[in-house]
C-alpha cells in the first residue's frame, strides 16, 4: 500500500486501530486468558502491527490481519511462558482448534450491550465476584479470600457466573 | 454432555487464571481437540472474558501506553504533534463515550410491579423495597419465610410460597430462581413469563405453579387451570400443558417429565433432577429399623457433642469430627432402583460460628467391608470408628470409597442436602450384606471457633434423620 506521505500513513493507521482495537483486544484475552499477559501481547502486536503497515492491503480485514499478527506472538508466548514457569503446556492442535473457534465468535460481533444487561440480572454477591476479579483486578486467590470462600468454591462460583452470563447473551441474541 | 460442559467451564476458569494444573491442562486439550463443541464452548467463554475484561477492566492507562510506545518509534515532531493530538482526542472520545461508572454498568431502575400483601414474610437480601403497597422497579427479592403476593402493572398477580428468590425482570416477566411460586394472569397479561435456570413458563390465560430446586437444576410446573407454554432452554422444545397436568424439567435428564395431579393436590417435594410420580420413591431413613447413625470426635470427648446429632468437623487437633451413618435395606429391592440420593438435613448445632466459616465442601465415602458395619448407635471412639484415619478429611481408601461431594455455602448452613451419584447407587447395589454404612467427612480445614456442622440424626426429637431416596 503506498500512501502520500507519513502523515496519511500515521492517520490511516491511527483510524483503523482505533476502529478495530476493541475486538483485537477481546481477540487476545480471550486466547491468553490473563488480562495482564494479554497487555504484553498487545503492546507487541500493536508494535509489529505498526512496522508492518505496508504489508496490509486497503479495504481487505484490519481486524483479522491484527489477530493474525497477535497469533504469532500468543504462539510464542504460551511456549516461553511454559517453559519459564514450568507450567501445563497445551498442544499446537489446541490454539489452532481455539483460535478458529474464537476467530468465529468475535466475528459474531461485540456483546458489549448483551453483556451489560445479564451483568444486572446477577445476584449482589455475583456481582460482588465480578467487580473484585474485573474492576479491581483481584486474583482468583484474592477473591476467594474477600469473599470467605475456599479456591475450589470460588473457582466453582466464578464458572457459574461466567456461564450464566454466556447462556443470558446467546438467549438475548 | 451436560458433565462435560460442567467440566469445561470449571477448566476454562483456570486456564484464563494460569492455573491449570497438568493433568487440567491434558483434559482441556483433550475436549479442545476432539470436540468441535467443546472448542467453540471455550471460545464463548473466553470471549466472554475478553468482553468483561474490555467493559470493566482500566484500559486508559493501556491506551496511555499505546500512544507512548507508538511516539517512541522514531516519529519526527510534527507526527509526534499529531500523533498526540488524534490519541488524546481517542482517549477523550473513549472515556466520554464508552466507560460509565462502575456503578451504572452494574445497576438498573424502573418501576414494574408493586407488592400487593404479605404475611407472615420474612425479607432475605433485595434490592427493592419490601414493604406492602411498595412500588418496584427492576431487582432481587429474597422472601425467607412466609407470603407475598406481587402484583405487576401488566395486571399479572404472583404469590411468592417463601424461602423464594427471584428477579424481577419487565411487568410481564420475572426470572425463578428457587422456590415456588403461584401465578394468576388475568387477560391483560397474557403471555406473562417466568424464566427459570433450565425453563421459560409462558402463559396463556391460566392460574399455575412453578418451583424451581436444587439451585436452579430442576424447574416443575403445574397448571391448575387453563393453558401454559414450557419451553426447554437447552433443545428450544416446546409443549403446551391444560389444567391437571405439569411437567419438569432437569438437567440431571433429557426432556419433559409428564405430572399429574388429578386428585387437585400437587406433590410438590421432587428430588434433584428426578420425576416425582407416586409410587416411585422408596426412602428408608437412620430412624427405621435397622438403622442408626454416630459422630467419631477426635479426642473421644462428650464436650461439645450432641447425641441428637451427627457432626462433622476438619480440624487438625482435638474435636475433629465425622459422622456415620447406618442404613438397612435388607428389606428394599435395590436391583431396580434406578437413582438413588442422601438426603441430609443440616441444623445450627449450637457450637461454633457460622460468621466464622466458609463455604465447605464434604465428601461421602461407603464402608467396604462387611464385617465393618457393626458400629454402635451415638459417639463412636476415634480408634474404633470403622475405616477411620488420623486425618479428618478422609477415610482409610483400602477400607472405603469415596461416593461423590456436596458444597454447603457459607450462610446456609441450615438447610436441606442431597447428594446422588452413579457411584453411589452401584455402591449401594454392590453390597452383600444389605447394611450400608456412608461417612461424611468435610475437606476443607476449620479453625478453633469455625462452626461444627450438624445434620439431624435418628434420635432427634423432631427433625428428619438422613435418608437414603430410591428412585424406581
Amino acid at each position: 500500500m503506498k500512501f502520500e506521505d507519513n502523515e496519511d500513513h500515521t492517520e490511516v493507521f491511527l483510524q483503523l486501530l482505533s476502529e478495530h482495537e476493541r475486538d483485537i483486544r477481546v481477540y487476545v484475552i480471550a486466547m491468553i486468558g490473563k488480562v495482564s499477559d494479554a497487555e504484553e501481547i498487545l503492546q507487541e502486536t500493536r508494535l509489529a502491527m505498526w512496522k508492518n503497515f505496508e504489508q496490509f492491503e486497503l479495504g481487505t480485514n484490519f481486524k483479522a490481519w491484527g489477530r493474525k499478527v497477535a497469533y504469532h506472538r500468543i504462539l510464542a508466548f504460551r511456549t516461553n511462558r511454559s517453559r519459564e514457569a514450568r507450567r501445563a503446556e497445551l498442544s499446537e492442535r489446541f490454539y489452532e482448534n481455539l483460535n478458529e473457534a474464537v476467530e468465529e465468535v468475535v466475528e459474531e460481533g461485540p456483546k458489549e450491550k448483551k453483556l451489560t444487561e445479564c451483568m444486572q440480572k446477577l445476584h449482589k454477591e455475583h456481582r460482588q465476584i465480578i467487580q473484585l476479579r474485573y474492576m479491581e483486578e483481584k486474583s482468583v486467590e484474592e477473591v476467594a479470600e474477600a469473599m470467605r470462600r475456599t479456591l475450589t468454591a470460588t473457582y466453582r462460583v466464578i464458572s457459574r457466573i461466567r456461564e450464566s452470563l454466556r447462556k443470558c447473551i446467546n438467549e438475548e441474541s | 454432555m451436560m458433565g462435560q460442559n460442567k467440566e469445561i467451564e470449571l477448566l476454562a476458569e483456570k486456564y484464563l487464571s494460569g492455573a491449570l494444573t497438568e493433568e487440567e491442562a491434558s483434559q482441556l486439550d483433550k475436549l479442545v481437540t476432539t470436540s468441535k463443541v467443546s472448542a467453540r464452548r471455550l471460545a464463548e467463554l473466553m470471549v466472554l472474558h475478553g468482553e468483561m475484561a474490555g467493559q470493566l477492566g482500566s484500559e486508559y492507562g493501556m491506551r496511555e501506553k499505546v500512544v507512548s510506545m507508538e511516539l517512541r518509534q522514531g516519529a519526527s515532531g510534527y507526527l509526534y504533534g499529531m500523533v498526540a493530538m488524534i490519541a488524546v482526542a481517542l482517549v477523550l472520545l473513549w472515556v466520554l463515550l464508552s466507560q460509565p461508572s462502575p456503578d451504572d454498568r452494574l445497576m438498573v431502575s424502573e418501576v414494574i410491579a408493586s407488592i400487593e400483601a404479605s404475611d407472615y414474610a420474612v425479607w432475605g437480601e433485595c434490592t427493592v423495597p419490601t414493604a406492602t403497597g411498595s412500588q418496584l422497579s427492576t431487582g432481587r427479592l429474597e422472601l425467607k419465610e412466609g407470603l407475598a403476593t406481587l402484583r405487576f402493572v401488566s395486571g399479572a398477580q404472583v404469590i411468592l410460597d417463601g424461602p423464594v428468590e427471584l428477579e424481577l425482570l419487565t411487568a410481564m416477566s420475572l426470572k425463578l430462581e428457587e422456590g415456588l411460586l403461584v401465578s394468576n394472569i388475568p387477560e391483560s397479561a397474557h403471555g406473562f413469563t417466568i424464566l427459570t435456570p433450565g425453563a421459560q413458563v409462558i402463559d396463556h390465560g391460566t392460574k399455575f405453579l412453578t418451583r424451581v430446586s436444587n439451585g436452579g437444576e430442576t424447574t416443575l410446573m403445574d397448571v391448575l387451570e387453563g393453558e401454559v407454554e414450557l419451553v426447554d432452554v437447552r433443545t428450544k422444545e416446546n409443549r403446551r400443558f391444560f389444567g391437571g397436568e405439569g411437567a419438569s424439567l432437569s438437567e440431571e435428564r433429557e426432556g419433559f417429565v409428564d405430572r399429574r395431579h388429578q386428585s387437585g393436590e400437587v406433590l410438590l417435594t421432587e428430588s434433584s433432577g428426578i420425576d416425582s410420580q407416586d409410587g416411585s420413591l422408596v426412602s428408608i431413613s437412620t430412624a427405621d429399623k435397622g438403622g442408626k447413625d454416630g459422630t467419631v470426635i477426635r479426642g473421644d470427648t462428650d464436650f461439645h457433642y450432641d447425641p441428637h446429632l451427627v457432626m462433622v468437623k476438619n480440624k487438625k487437633d482435638m474435636f475433629a469430627r465425622k459422622g456415620y451413618l447406618g442404613f438397612d435395606c435388607s428389606e428394599l429391592n435395590l436391583e431396580e432402583a434406578k437413582s438413588t440420593e442422601l438426603v441430609m438435613n443440616f441444623v445450627y448445632s449450637g457450637y461454633g460460628a457460622a460468621a466464622l466459616s466458609k463455604t465447605s465442601t464434604f465428601s461421602v465415602w461407603g464402608i467396604k467391608e462387611d464385617q465393618l458395619d457393626d458400629w454402635k448407635q451415638g459417639r463412636i471412639p476415634w480408634k474404633t470408628g470403622p475405616a477411620n484415619v488420623q486425618e479428618a478429611d478422609r477415610l482409610n481408601p483400602n477400607l472405603a470409597v469415596k461416593l461423590g461431594e456436596f458444597s454447603i455455602p457459607r450462610g446456609r448452613h441450615r438447610a436441606e442436602y442431597r447428594m446422588g451419584s452413579d457411584d453411589l447407587l452401584s455402591f449401594i447395589k454392590s453390597d452383600s450384606n444389605r447394611f450400608i454404612t456412608l461417612v461424611v467427612v468435610c475437606e476443607d480445614f476449620h479453625a478453633g471457633n469455625d462452626l461444627v456442622y450438624s445434620m439431624v440424626g435418628r434420635l432427634h426429637p423432631s427433625g428428619k434423620a438422613p435418608s437414603l431416596d430410591f428412585r424406581y
